[in-house]
């Protein structure tokens, strides 16, 4: 199986007076597994469609495999599509779907047909070829789209929100599928996606797109735990966001004066004193006691409502003496809390984010 | 994602799949039209046609009574059948579509439509069976003495709207049930949830959102029966002629082509009028 | 279905109402066929039993069946130019950005407006003009203008986004144009392009005015027939009219069989 690694300079793309792309720049690099992740409009789809060929981008270029191919059509990249809705072709056998582009490269039937038959049992559907798309599920089709595209060795392989269209529990089974062939094959995985609990799950790599332009591009883990602006913090999950200004640093902390308390945070980045920031803090980082880890106090917030998750109760506190500050904070499973009961608020120093204003 | 390429474009390629259609248009469609519309400003002196340029053969639609009356007949039968046509097949669509088991509604609207199936030429000659002085209506309203001397059904006006009427009504139930059908179920429902008897939810509720089809349905009628010349020919005989007799003899008997073309042309004027007064009136409708 | 509220007298009602159109539609249909069968030489009552004779005559004369083999080479020539043309225009129309896009539709709709008759006498007045003779190819080329929008129309409304992405998937897979349209397309709009011929040649098998008007030696059957009514009412009329009612139906069996038939079995 080939894998190679795509760059992206600097491509623009505008829909009349929709920036759709605005200078992005991205290198990913061969055999990983990439997630460009953002709300719908974001331009993570049409970042897609031009690494595939469907769009030949305004300005910039693409590189793939260290090869120009800003102008090439799609049949001639190294590249192949998985689309959202699979566009199985529903006048062909699996088999004859699976084998379409080797048929289109002359590749001889009982060849194409082995080949067939072997990306198949890859994904899991052996013996299936025989019967027609609209004979098998969702989920079965979604693996037959995936077999039909690696069944021509494509170095990238994009996928264009491929599970979007699956229930909750066949989606999570699919990403660990989703995984296993990525591993198997070795391809570079390209995947589009506004889930961004499946981007965690899937990705080695996740790229954060808003309104055109990257936000973050890093391990899930990191942009999980420190994103580098506010859209990435907020779109990766839930955060709360308590403004304030830089006090102090010495390279290895910085002391951040808010309307909740002032607070030391692990951050090693040289602030100039006085600079408006945004402290970006995960719910499960509040803690609701005192400890000796290290946390310090963030006051007191009554809590004003309530939704119990199974691990843990999910509450809406209001800060006391912070009006404007509502965070969400996780309460232990057993805890047995009330809305209209006031409780502390404690952070540990290595678990708030500063963010720029 | 957009199925488009930019940067260069797609060239002249698909131009490829669209010329071969617009040319056969053009060629065959339009510029016989041009011609017909340039060959109805010469004229017929003795047997030759001479590119006179006038506006001669109009003159004479106007100046001639039977050729006024032509077209009058041809509006009058028109409007009847178009009129009579819809009153007839509307309850029969309703019947289908709401009263006719759903299973059974299929075979029986293609029964409804089966005699379409037979040649148009030989449709109206069936009708003749029927409406001839010794045809079945005649020799059974005899047969059971309630007339002495058979009526004269064929070769009459009444005749022509019979055929015509037979053949719309086919056409018109099958475009009426297809508008019924697509008529979401739950807007009956809500009618009669509401309070509204089966009437006023026919009435105020099916019936409008029914009548753009209906009105789609009037126009398809109107401009295949006022351009047909079959049915009148075979079924009204040789008086109160209509439009394409009229055609049709300019042709036929006296090769006087620019008489006939300036004739074409002013059917058409008048198709295209009705035309536009359904067109405006379904947009208004819309809005 | 059942209603509740269906009173017994509206179902009467009902049921008289269809009964009477229904008689009213059948009826020439019943006393055509009923009639063919006539053993006397009047296609009228009183019927005076069952022969086969007209139909006998009918496979004797020359004229009919040749008129019949014309009408169905020119149903089958043209319909097949009909559905190409149409198909091609609807795919380039549909798939690609192309200035003037709904003039284009407009024009190449736009014969479907205009009655046949008009449509005859433009082609008759033009081939006269440019001195081409009257002959089946000359009416060929009439029925494939009355019936290229249709079969246009009919292809291009099933030209959803479902194929388009199927043939940029194909595309993607390095199929080439002509690959993606024989491959691809055509199989996907079969039914809509098996449709658009059998709707094609039933209006081209029945079309009378157009193959009046540019046909002299060789003739379709409607012409054929139409020159047979000059005779009057006659069983062997009846006959010829009974047998193109046979073949249609038969044909329309076989559609409803092969593409309703199958759809549903989907």
């Amino acid at each position: 199986m080939s894998t190679a690694g795509i760059e992206i300079r600097s491509v623009t793309q505008r829909f009349g007076g929709f920036v759709a792309l605005d200078g992005v720049s991205l290198t990913i690099a061969p055999g990983e597994f990439a997630v460009l992740l953002g709300p719908s409009g974001s331009g993570k789809t049409t970042l897609l469609s031009i690494i595939g060929g469907f769009l030949v981008p305004q300005q910039g270029d693409v590189l793939i495999g260290g090869a120009d191919m800003t102008t090439v059509p799609p049949a001639k990249r190294p590249t192949t599509t998985v689309f959202q809705d699979y566009a199985l072709f529903p006048h062909m056998t699996i088999r004859a779907n699976v084998g379409f582009g080797l048929r289109m490269r002359g590749v001889g039937k009982a060849e194409r047909n082995e080949k067939a038959d072997a990306m198949l049992a890859l994904v899991g559907l052996e013996g299936q070829g025989g019967k027609r798309p609209h004979q098998l599920s969702g989920g079965q089709r979604q693996r037959v789209a995936l077999a039909r595209s690696l069944a021509v060795d494509p170095s990238v392989l994009l996928l264009d929100e491929p599970l979007g269209a699956l229930d909750m529990k066949l989606r999570r089974q699919m990403q660990e599928e989703l995984k296993r062939i990525q591993r198997e094959v070795g391809t570079t995985f390209v995947h589009v996606t506004h889930d961004q609990e499946e981007a965690m799950a899937i990705a080695d790599r996740i790229v954060v797109m808003s309104a055109g332009k990257i936000e973050d591009d890093g391990p899930p883990e990191r942009i999980y735990l420190k994103p580098r602006t506010r859209f990435a913090a907020d779109f990766m999950g839930l955060s709360s966001f308590l403004p304030g200004r830089v006090v102090s640093c010495d390279g290895a902390t910085a002391t951040v004066d808010t309307a909740a308390g002032s607070l030391t945070v692990t951050d090693a980045r040289a602030w100039q004193p006085d600079r408006a920031v945004i402290l970006s803090i995960r719910p499960e980082h509040f803690l609701s006691e005192p400890g000796d880890d290290g946390r310090q106090p963030l006051g007191q917030a009554v809590v004003e409502s309530l939704s119990f998750l199974g691990t843990n109760h999910q509450a809406t506190v209001r800060h006391c003496t912070a009006a404007d500050f509502c965070p969400t904070v996780l309460l232990p499973q057993t805890g047995e809390p009330r809305v209209g009961e006031t409780i502390g608020l404690w952070v540990r120093p290595d678990a708030p984010v500063i963010l720029e204003e | 994602m957009a199925t488009v390429r930019r940067r260069g474009g797609d060239g002249l390629r698909p131009w490829a799949f669209v010329v071969p259609a617009l040319l056969w248009t053009v060629a065959f469609f339009c510029a016989p039209f041009v011609v017909m519309a340039a060959v109805s400003l010469w004229e017929r002196v003795g047997t030759d046609l001479v590119a006179s340029w006038s506006f001669v053969n109009y003159a004479k639609f106007f100046a001639r009574p039977h050729f006024l009356e032509a077209m009058a007949n041809s509006l009058e039968v028109t409007a009847i059948v178009t009129v009579l046509s819809i009153l007839l097949a509307y309850p029969l669509a309703w019947i289908l579509a709401e009263r006719v088991p759903e299973r059974w509604q299929r075979i029986a609207l293609i029964c409804a439509i089966l005699p379409f199936w037979t040649s148009y030429v030989v449709r109206s000659y069936a009708w003749l069976l029927v409406l001839a002085n010794n045809g079945v209506i005649n020799q059974a309203l005899t047969g059971i003495g309630l007339i002495d001397e058979p009526l004269s059904l064929a070769n009459s006006r009444t005749a022509t709207v019979i055929g015509f009427v037979h053949f719309f009504v086919m056409l018109l139930t099958l475009t009426i049930y297809a508008n019924l059908k697509q008529l979401p179920k739950n807007y009956a429902r809500a009618a009669a949830d509401l309070g509204a008897s089966r009437f006023a939810t026919f009435v105020h509720v099916i019936l409008p959102l029914t009548l753009p089809g209906i009105m789609v349905g009037a126009f398809l009628t109107f401009v295949l029966c006022i351009g047909d010349y079959i049915t009148p020919q075979i079924l009204g005989g040789n008086s109160d002629l209509v439009m394409p007799q009229l055609i049709m003899l300019q042709i036929g008997r006296r090769a006087d082509f620019p008489t006939a073309s300036a004739l074409a042309i002013l059917l058409m004027v008048v198709v295209t009028l009705v035309y536009i007064a359904c067109a405006r009136w379904l947009k208004l409708e819309r809005a | 279905m059942r209603r509740a509220g269906g009173s017994g007298l509206g179902t009467a009602a009902a049921v008289v109402y269809a009964g009477a159109i229904y008689a009213f539609i059948f009826l020439p249909v019943v006393v055509l066929v009923l009639f063919s069968f006539q053993d006397g030489r009047f296609p009228v009552p009183p019927f005076r039993g069952f022969s086969l004779r007209w139909y006998e005559a009918l496979i004797a004369d020359r004229y009919l069946t040749a008129a019949l083999v014309n009408s169905v080479i020119v149903a089958l020539v043209s319909s097949a130019v009909a559905v190409t043309l149409g198909f091609l225009a609807a795919f380039g129309l549909a798939r690609f950005r192309l200035p003037g896009a709904g003039l284009q539709k407009a024009l190449i709709v736009a014969p479907l407006t205009v009655s046949y008759l008009i449509i005859g006498m433009g082609l008759l007045i033009t081939f006269n003009a440019i001195g081409m003779p009257k002959s089946l190819f000359a009416a060929g080329i009439g029925h494939v203008v009355i019936n290229m929008p249709l079969c246009f129309a009919i292809v291009f409304s099933q030209m959803g986004a479902h194929q388009a992405n199927a043939e940029r998937a194909a595309r993607d897979l390095g199929a080439r144009e002509w690959q993606v349209l024989l491959l691809i397309t055509v199989p996907m709009m079969g039914p809509a392009l098996f449709a658009a011929f059998f709707l094609s040649m039933t209006f081209s098998w029945d079309e009378f005015i157009i193959s009046f008007l540019l046909t002299r030696f060789d003739v379709t059957l409607p012409v054929e027939i139409w020159s047979m009514l000059r005779s009057g009412l006659n069983p062997k009329t009846n006959a010829a009219g009974s047998l193109v009612f046979f073949i249609s139906v038969a044909l329309l069996l076989v559609l409803e069989l092969a593409v309703f038939g199958r759809r549903r079995a989907r």
